[in-house]
């Protein structure tokens, strides 16, 4: 199975209790440039050095996932467009339609990835007030008549939070002068997370890439196999990954020197966490794990801070556990990217994981 | 005060004339010889998609003078959101009027992809809001909310938009929708508001209009019609304590002489058969007044396409030579610019115009009709006095 790994775009907003990644237009004249020069860049980057993909992050405090990666997909013929959502944001038969000119401008390079944990504060604030398992019901929920309406019409369908009539695309109502869309596309390659039973449950119905944390080796194996046991009973294969922050330099000192120089830059505050924690059985398999990227911004608590070489040997490590996709974020995205494109990923890239294709 | 011409973006595909050809341009309709799409050379994707036609369209559009266009949306067309998000950065000045229905999108949602929008386009976004003509369609697209109630939703909608829109914190426990603490956060919030162009024939649309329509937009209709409907929205509005703003939205048919129009008309009438056009339009019309009012312009007789002249240059048979509203303007330019200054008259302050093909015609329109049309080089004193006032 091959290897693909997405890189993971800034969308400015702050989260996770840290300040915001730095959006370096450094152009002061006000109206010349917008953080989207910046976001452009970062997705050109990605795609010059090797990676498959390109997630957009829900974040309510920053740019919106949907019109960010539709601007960015002229610009980069090559990646994948992964915007990140939460279901309530519309209609599940307006969602579907969104995608369906995505994959028919842009060669079908959409992925979407459902956000199912965003806080139930943040949630308000935008008007979304389904809380608690009700979140995963209406995740189904829009995945099922997404998948109802790209079969074709007619499509009906009566749920608590969607309900279509006489509905489907392909084959649905004509224009006045007869024509209608005729070349079918495929559906959007669906994205989810999670590591309790009720959302690996959901994942193994409808997933195609199940993500998971940066987790110790065993424990990872483990969660890769209950899901694929709950996959294998709806007859499906899913594609698992791991998701991590990254901080890599040439020698150990400077990854450590600059990370260090990065959390009294624009960290929380408070000294530095420098020695990787134990882990509660011990020492961990990871001996650059480092639990604070959330105090510097980035979207997951726990990555990994190494030479170029290690980080190589580390994320061939993840693949070979059964992780054929990796979403890596980096605190400089431009800088980092061209770091991993040239020194980290040619060796993972040519990699193969532990179970069969 | 500025007055803006937009021209529309076809979005399901376009025709490469009046005369009823079949559909070469967009996979709409099954490929021949000529067919610019589905984007295959010799059988194979060839890395192009209908929307690089519409980025064409959109430059064309640029450089001809327009201001911007409208984005439609219909079941069967490409979604307004996605071409204009995909479209910004290969135009400079060109303006999306984004076609949607409140119904389909979250407001605070929608806030947020309008502020991300106007971050990364330099503030080119406005709306035509649309209530949704009710129907087969409305229940296609998943909403089957009566249409009265629509356009509560819809008001609602916009009071939420523009309660978040500057930032916070805005509170709102309505029927439809649920914000506490809300607000766009530091960086969309501030950006310019959209401006909306907002639709609706009944009762309950004008209504609605006079509470958060920058501009109330109808169809071509009969001169006395349109006076008579504006005259209503403005009375609504002045009710309300805002002043109306009207505009437009016609094809035109232009030629250097009327009798070249006309002939256009004639050779896309001779290739259809009207009366089965006319039973396929009125399988479509759900609960739309709007859509209602334009059919009502077709006679009995269908015998000749002059049986549907209106008025001087104003056709009611433009649904018979594609999928467009039924009502337009056909005439030599000078005639197309002169019933473009009657609207102006009437009270419009921005046109929407379109003809086929959308993407020569935009030059053709932009080249030979714009010069001849008063209202787009009215005195715009603000700009004369700008230096005093700042």
């Amino acid at each position: 199975m091959t290897v693909d790994v997405y890189w993971t775009l800034p969308v400015g907003g702050r989260h996770g209790g840290g300040p915001a990644p730095a959006l370096r237009v450094t152009d002061l004249r006000p109206g010349r440039f917008s953080d989207f020069d910046h976001q452009r860049q970062a997705a050109r980057a990605a795609e010059a050095t090797g990676f498959a993909g390109l997630v957009v992050p829900y974040d309510t405090a920053g740019d919106e996932s949907w019109v960010t990666a539709t601007a960015l997909a002229r610009e980069v013929p090559r990646l994948r467009l992964v915007p990140e959502f939460q279901p309530g944001f519309a209609t599940a038969v307006y969602s579907a339609k969104l995608a369906q000119s995505f994959q028919r401008f842009f060669a079908d390079r959409l992925g979407w990835k459902l956000s199912l944990d965003p806080p139930e504060e943040v949630q308000r604030r935008v008007g979304d007030t389904v809380i608690g398992a009700d979140r995963l019901a209406r995740a189904a929920e829009l995945l099922e008549v997404v998948s109802g309406v790209w079969a074709g019409h007619p499509y009906s369908y009566e749920g608590r939070w969607f309900t279509v009539q006489d509905g489907g695309f392909w084959g649905g109502p004509q224009t006045a002068d007869g024509g209608r869309q005729l070349e079918r596309r495929p559906p959007p390659i669906v994205f989810l997370d999670g590591a309790d039973d009720a959302r690996l449950d959901l994942s193994a119905r409808w997933a195609d890439v199940h993500l998971f944390d940066l987790d110790e080796p065993a424990a990872l194996a483990e969660s890769i196999d209950r899901h694929g046991q709950r996959a294998a009973a709806h007859g499906r294969t899913v594609r698992y990954g791991v998701r991590l922050p990254i901080w890599v330099r040439e020698h150990a000192d400077e990854a450590w020197r600059d990370l260090r120089r990065a959390w009294d830059r624009s960290g929380p505050g408070g000294p530095f966490p420098d020695s990787p924690p134990a882990t509660a059985g011990g020492e961990s398999h990871w001996p650059g794990l480092w639990r604070r990227f959330d105090g510097l911004g980035l979207r997951r608590p726990a990555g990994l801070v190494g030479t170029f070489d290690e980080m190589a040997a580390w994320l061939r490590d993840l693949v070979e556990l059964g992780a054929s996709v990796l979403v890596l974020e980096g605190a400089a995205p431009i800088e980092d990217a061209y770091r991993l494109g040239e020194f980290v990923l040619p060796s993972v890239l040519t990699s193969t994981t532990g179970v069969p294709a | 005060m500025s007055f803006d011409v937009y021209w529309r973006i076809p979005m399901a595909g376009d025709r490469s004339s009046w005369r009823n050809h079949p559909k070469r341009r967009g996979d709409w309709s099954p490929p021949i010889p000529g067919s610019l799409a589905p984007s295959r050379r010799d059988g194979e994707p060839d890395g192009l998609s209908y929307v690089e036609h519409v980025v064409e369209i959109a430059r064309a559009t640029e450089a001809a003078g327009f201001v911007g266009g409208l984005l439609p949306s219909f079941p069967q067309t490409d979604d307004p959101w996605i071409v204009a998000a995909a479209v910004a950065r290969a135009t400079t000045t060109y303006r999306f009027m984004v076609a949607f229905q409140p119904g389909f999108l979250h407001p605070v949602h929608a806030a947020r992809m309008s502020a991300t929008f106007q971050r990364l386009s330099g503030g080119r976004l406005l709306f035509n809001i649309i209530t949704g003509g009710g129907g087969p369609a409305q229940l296609w697209w998943g909403d089957p909310t009566p249409h009265d109630d629509r356009y509560a939703r819809t008001t609602e909608f916009l009071d939420v938009f523009a309660g978040v829109w500057d930032g916070g914190p805005f509170e709102h426990h309505g029927r439809f929708y649920d914000v506490t603490d809300g607000g766009l956060p530091e960086p969309l919030a501030g950006q310019p508001r959209p401006e909306i162009y907002f639709s609706g024939s009944s009762a309950a649309a004008i209504e609605a209009v006079g509470r958060h329509a920058d501009y109330y937009l109808s169809w071509l209709e009969h001169p006395d019609d349109l006076r008579a409907k504006f005259d209503a929205v403005r009375a609504t509005c002045e009710a309300l304590g805002r002043t109306a703003k009207f505009s437009v939205r016609a094809h035109v048919v232009a030629r250097p002489t009327e009798e070249e129009a006309w002939r256009e008309v004639r050779l896309g009438w001779e290739r259809i058969d009207p009366e089965a056009v006319r039973q396929r339009n009125a399988r479509k019309s759900g609960d739309s007044v709007g859509a209602a009012r334009q059919l009502a312009y077709q006679g009995t007789s269908l015998e000749r396409y002059e049986d549907l002249i209106v008025a001087p240059n104003i056709w009611a048979g433009i649904s018979y030579l594609g999928d467009h509203p039924t009502v337009g303007l056909v005439g030599s330019y000078a005639q197309v610019a002169e019933r473009l200054n009657d609207l102006v008259e009437l009270g419009a302050d921005s046109l929407i115009l379109s003809g086929l093909p959308h993407l020569e015609e935009a030059y053709r329109v932009g080249e030979e009709v714009l010069p001849l049309f008063g209202g787009a080089r009215r005195p715009t004193p603000e700009l004369a006095t700008q230096g005093a006032a700042s």
